[in-house]
């Protein structure tokens, strides 16, 4: 269970309200027991000892007392749940969002952008059910019968003996049949899923499926997949629900033996109404708090499933910070790999890699996908850090920089821009919130953007919706690339886009690229080739070695896998440059 | 209201399944106010010292309650799951079938990517509705008639206040608490969603927006948003905690008036004293039914939004005529289409305009034009996915207007740019496309896609798990896969949309060049701006 423990160490955030909602539940726990004995107390009174409504007065207003304590002290404890539960979840988000802006977005894994919005949202969320229902029912069930039992065994010793001796069956029983259960619904559970997902997936493919006139045989087939799939999980769930069975088998067959057991002992004359009518009252209780125990287990298990998606992103280590921070120095700036060794946990991609990029150079990053082109942009921009080696700009050891100082000195252009709903220009404003209308005008002209966005219905102030619809993916990445102008940065990294862009996006970006290199020294990932005949340099990467290394003309008399690639590129019916 | 009846009226099949669970969940609340009351006499009459003989029934009630509560609740569970399951089973199928007409471009203009992830989770909460639902209202009403005319039997001012109290318990207060809760509810989904966006936001663009300096805002907008959002939980969390203790209150309210009646009807000898701690203890246990309904409530809102979401989806009409008597061809050639018209709505500008075309065997038609002209929607015509509003197509002379859509797609063979393949065996995968073909006929087919290679490097072969949880394929195998499907349904006309988008140039060039040999004998229309698979006879030029 360390999961849990690691979720209630999340608690800490919020001591005081822990504190207070297992206090309050504890509490409510204590009146419990006294509504029992107050209840009793008046039952016997009136029932045997002939007292009326007068005499009982006292007795009355304390157990309203009770009631009244009971019923504050249960909705207070849920109420400080809640809020314990949402302040839990408020600093985790916080200090997830802390930790992501440090750790940065390579290193949160495959899809790590899905996983980082589902770890701050589904996964945070998910604690609710821990701290709301499981938490309190764990205190609870860790309390109450005990304090049943100190209350019964003075009173009838024979009785408390029998719930204490009941007690550890429920437990037990519950754990040899979810063990049970648990086998079962593993070894079903891959049959299961696929059953469930086809549904989805005929719903998803209902298109193709048409396409081959196969719609009636999906129909056929979901139905006879949704009576083999309430077969199998019905055959799961009659073991599943054994344990509800056990718990309320053991609950009320526990209380109906004491209820008999007192029963015969009062009819003989060995024990007084009181205390019999006392104990009868106080065994469901002892049993209650188990009970909900149980049917908070699979919420409890469910919400460390969820969280473990936050905890993975938590426990990715962060770089330390640079005790004697380096200067970089000004203007465009060199780049380079000295013995750089990177690989991820399931595979090398780079051994002891040496490459140069000058000052001001430009240079087109070619080969295979898997060749780790985008690692090697990567460990560049400072998102990953390389196992052995260095990785050097202008000179200075990147380990030795701040982040933030060196990624004030970059642009980025990525093959999926990022675009987020607002207008043209506070997309493009990111790069530098305080630049003017003409530094703005400027950056997209020299982008070759200027035309299409005076041209969009409402020129500037156009919405781009999520993923930027509406533009075409030139138009996207001319915009990225104003960014980059509007930023003025000295190095510049772009991922070429590979899916095709239209001829003229195409010339609209090279010329970009063409203005874009003055002065900058240029990292172009190229897919498709497109950029590399541009290029000072290009750089034929495979399996994280350097193949071949040179200017364009040469590459293609002399380096044989840019041969094939280049023959493929332009053969495919453009490109010819 | 109206959707919920017909919700109802879809599991009247299923009544006697629901019926035995409902009774199966009345009978075990039931077995709890019996076990109760019944130890109750048991120890009061004991306590009088009777002949141990007059012990014998209410001995063997206590026992015959406390053993059978257990295996009441169990049948409730399993019997409840089993109705949940079997009205699940027919609402996928009728769903399903519902929707059939109307995919691909029925869908498409009615929403984007996400109606079908809405609809599944629509189908799931719908799967609470007998559970949640149904069976706790009925078990609820069961308690409280059953025990009102119970109590009512010991005297009738018993009766009356456990009623009283029982519907504040179970209806009055929880609805008053719900609708006191609304706002915050409603505030929090509203925030729960805005977080999500923010956090996708911030997500998608971390590398950006940690270079261009804009991630600490983001980040801060977020907390912002986690901020409040922790105040709307708060205060959630307040009328969570006064409806909990409401609900105690009344319930436990409900003993106290019990006692208070039984105490003043005993000590005026208007009631039997054994019968004090049994009219007490029934009224209280039988709260365990009231207990259910705030859940029900609750749920009931979520089911009827739901249920409302799925009929409307459900009673849309298809795109497309489907006439009465349809008429079936031997062939399709030539395809004609006369003049065709079309558009999304009425009033909106025309999608294709006087479009005319002639495609007999053989020939080849490049379709050439900006997204946003119509590719799709053209496609989507020629395999009466859709209707044109004016002029005509014909296959063999014969109007679509008289052909079903199956026998239309019948001559249609389809690679287009993302091929849905469906989770499962690459056997299956392949049989979609003729489910008698042998392994001989898929092998064939792989060959001719160029996968045979591939596929022999895999130890599972043909029974190769793809999708979710299986084997990945790159872009390109995916591509030659759909093609392989293609070829194995033998159709004479080919339909290829942008077949080597999003692949690189070494496998796009691999796939064009399967595809010209493949298809040099069919009639192929190819939309494609980058390349010219075959020596193009025809061009079609789309224009916004």
């Amino acid at each position: 269970m360390k999961p849990q423990r690691r979720l209630l160490g999340a608690a800490r955030v919020a001591p005081a309200l822990l504190a207070l909602s297992l206090g309050l539940r504890l509490a409510a726990g204590v009146t419990v027991v006294v509504e029992a004995l107050l209840v009793a107390r008046i039952v016997d009174a009136a029932f045997l000892k002939g007292a009326a409504l007068p005499e009982l007065r006292a007795s009355f207003w304390a157990l309203a007392a009770a009631i009244l304590a009971r019923a504050l002290l249960s909705g207070g404890a849920a109420a400080a749940a809640a809020a314990l539960s949402a302040e839990v979840k408020d600093a985790l988000r916080r200090r997830l969002l802390t930790h992501v802006l440090r750790l940065g977005p390579a290193r949160l894994g495959g899809q790590g952008a899905a996983r980082l919005a589902m770890a701050l949202s589904e996964g945070v969320e998910g604690l609710e059910a821990f701290f709301k229902g499981y938490l309190p029912a764990l205190a609870q069930a860790g309390f109450l019968p005990l304090l049943v039992l100190f209350v019964v065994f003075p009173i009838d010793w024979l009785s408390g003996l029998a719930l204490l001796l009941t007690a550890p069956l429920i437990p037990m029983f519950m754990v040899l049949i979810g063990r049970w259960a648990e086998g079962l619904t593993r070894r079903q559970w891959r049959a299961l899923s696929i059953l469930g997902e086809y549904y989805l997936d005929a719903l998803r493919g209902l298109a193709t499926l048409k396409l081959f006139g196969a719609e009636a045989r999906a129909l056929l087939r979901i139905e006879r997949l949704s009576e083999v799939h309430r077969e199998a999980t019905l055959k799961v769930l009659r073991v599943a629900f054994l344990s509800a069975l056990v718990l309320e088998l053991m609950a009320t067959l526990a209380t109906a033996i004491v209820a008999v057991e007192v029963g015969m002992r009062l009819l003989h004359g060995g024990m007084a109404f009181l205390p019999a009518f006392t104990v009868l009252l106080l065994a469901p209780e002892f049993y209650q708090p188990l009970r909900n125990l149980g049917a908070q287990f699979h919420a409890a298990e469910d919400a460390a499933t969820a969280a473990e998606t936050v905890f993975t992103i938590l426990d990715e280590p962060l770089t330390a910070v640079p005790d004697a921070p380096l200067q970089l120095p000004a203007g465009a700036l060199s780049l380079s790999f000295r013995g750089v060794s990177f690989g991820y946990p399931q595979r090398q991609v780079f051994e002891n890699l040496d490459l140069e990029v000058a000052a001001g150079e430009f240079v087109a990053l070619v080969g295979p996908s898997g060749a780790g082109k985008s690692t090697l942009v990567q460990l560049f921009m400072g998102f990953l850090q390389p196992q052995r080696g260095q990785v050097l700009a202008g000179g200075v050891p990147l380990s030795g920089v701040p982040p933030e100082r060196w990624r004030r000195r970059l642009a980025w252009v990525s093959q999926d821009p990022f675009i987020e709903t607002g207008s043209v220009r506070q997309n493009l404003l990111l790069a530098r919130p305080q630049a003017s209308d003409e530094e703005l005008r400027a950056a997209a002209r020299e982008a070759g953007a200027l035309e299409f966005i005076e041209r969009l219905p409402r020129g500037w102030d156009t919405l781009l919706g999520e993923d930027g619809v509406g533009l075409s993916g030139g138009q996207l990445q001319r915009l990225a690339v104003a960014r980059a102008f509007l930023k003025d940065a000295d190095v510049v990294f772009l991922d070429e886009p590979t899916a095709h862009l239209d001829p003229e996006s195409e010339k609209l970006l090279h010329q970009a690229l063409l203005r874009l290199r003055r002065g900058r020294t240029l990292l172009v990932v190229a897919h498709r080739l497109d950029a590399a005949p541009l290029a000072d340099r290009v750089i034929y990467l495979q399996r994280g070695r350097v193949v071949c290394d040179a200017p364009h003309p040469r590459m293609i008399k002399n380096c044989q896998p840019y041969q094939r690639l280049w023959k493929a590129f332009s053969g495919s019916g453009e490109g010819a440059a | 209201m109206r959707a919920q009846l017909r919700l109802l009226a879809m599991a009247l099949p299923y009544l006697r399944w629901m019926l035995l669970a409902a009774l199966s969940g009345l009978f075990t609340v039931l077995a709890g106010v019996g076990l109760m009351a019944t130890s109750a006499f048991l120890i009061s009459k004991a306590a009088l010292h009777p002949e141990t003989y007059l012990l014998m029934l209410p001995v063997t009630g206590v026992r015959f309650f406390g053993l059978s509560r257990g295996l009441f609740r169990y049948g409730e569970r399993l019997l409840g799951h089993e109705a949940t399951f079997r009205i699940l089973s027919r609402l996928r199928v009728w769903l399903f079938a519902s929707i059939v007409p109307l995919a691909p471009a029925g869908l498409f203009a009615r929403h984007s990517g996400d109606l079908l992830a809405r609809l599944t989770r629509d189908v799931q909460t719908l799967e609470n509705y007998f559970v949640r639902v149904l069976a706790p209202t009925f078990v609820a009403l069961g308690t409280f008639l059953l025990i009102f005319i119970y109590l009512y039997g010991f005297d009738p001012a018993f009766g009356y206040s456990f009623a009283i109290f029982f519907l504040l318990a179970g209806a009055g207060w929880p609805l008053l608490a719900m609708w006191w809760g609304t706002p915050a509810g409603r505030e929090r989904v509203l925030l729960q969603a805005d977080l999500k966006r923010h956090a996708v936001d911030l997500s998608r663009g971390l590398a950006e927006l940690l270079i261009y300096g804009g991630a600490r805002v983001r980040a801060a907008a977020i907390e912002e948003v986690s901020r409040v959002l922790r105040r709307a939980e708060l205060r959630q969390g307040f009328i969570e905690g006064a409806a909990e203790g409401g609900t105690l209150l009344l319930a436990h309210a409900a003993l106290l008036a019990a006692l208070l009646i039984g105490v003043v009807k005993v000590s005026a000898g208007a009631m039997d004293g054994v019968y004090l701690g049994v009219a007490a203890l029934a009224t209280l246990s039988a709260f365990e039914a009231a207990f259910a309904l705030p859940q029900a409530w609750q749920t009931l809102g979520a089911v009827q939004a739901a249920a409302g979401r799925i009929f409307e989806l459900a009673d849309s009409v298809p795109p497309v005529s489907q006439p009465k008597r349809a008429k079936t061809i031997a062939g399709p050639f030539p395809l004609r289409l006369e003049g065709v018209y079309f558009r999304y709505a009425q009033g909106d500008r025309w999608i294709l305009r006087d479009l005319s075309l002639s495609l007999d065997r053989g020939d080849k038609v490049r379709v050439l034009g900006e997204s946003g002209a119509g590719k799709t929607t053209f496609t989507w015509l020629l395999l009466k996915f859709l209707d044109p509003q004016r002029g005509r197509i014909t296959m063999a002379g014969v109007d679509y207007q008289e052909m079903s859509g199956e026998e239309v797609r019948r001559h249609f063979a389809v690679v287009d740019q993302r091929p849905h393949l469906f989770a499962g065996t690459l056997r299956q995968n392949l049989q979609i496309a003729k489910p008698e073909a042998d392994d001989e006929e898929l092998w064939r087919a792989l060959r001719a896609a160029e996968l045979e290679g591939w596929l022999r490097s895999i130890p599972e072969g043909l029974d190769a798990v793809l999708g979710e949880g299986g084997r990945g394929l790159s872009g390109g195998q995916a591509r030659r896969l759909a093609i392989a499907r293609a070829l194995l349904k033998e159709a004479p006309i080919w339909i290829l949309d942008e077949p080597t988008e999003g692949l690189d140039p070494l496998n796009a060039r691999l796939v064009e060049r399967t595809l010209s040999l493949l298809l040099e004998d069919k009639a192929v229309i190819f939309i494609s701006h980058q390349s010219s698979i075959f020596t193009t006879q025809q061009v079609l030029r789309l224009q916004t």
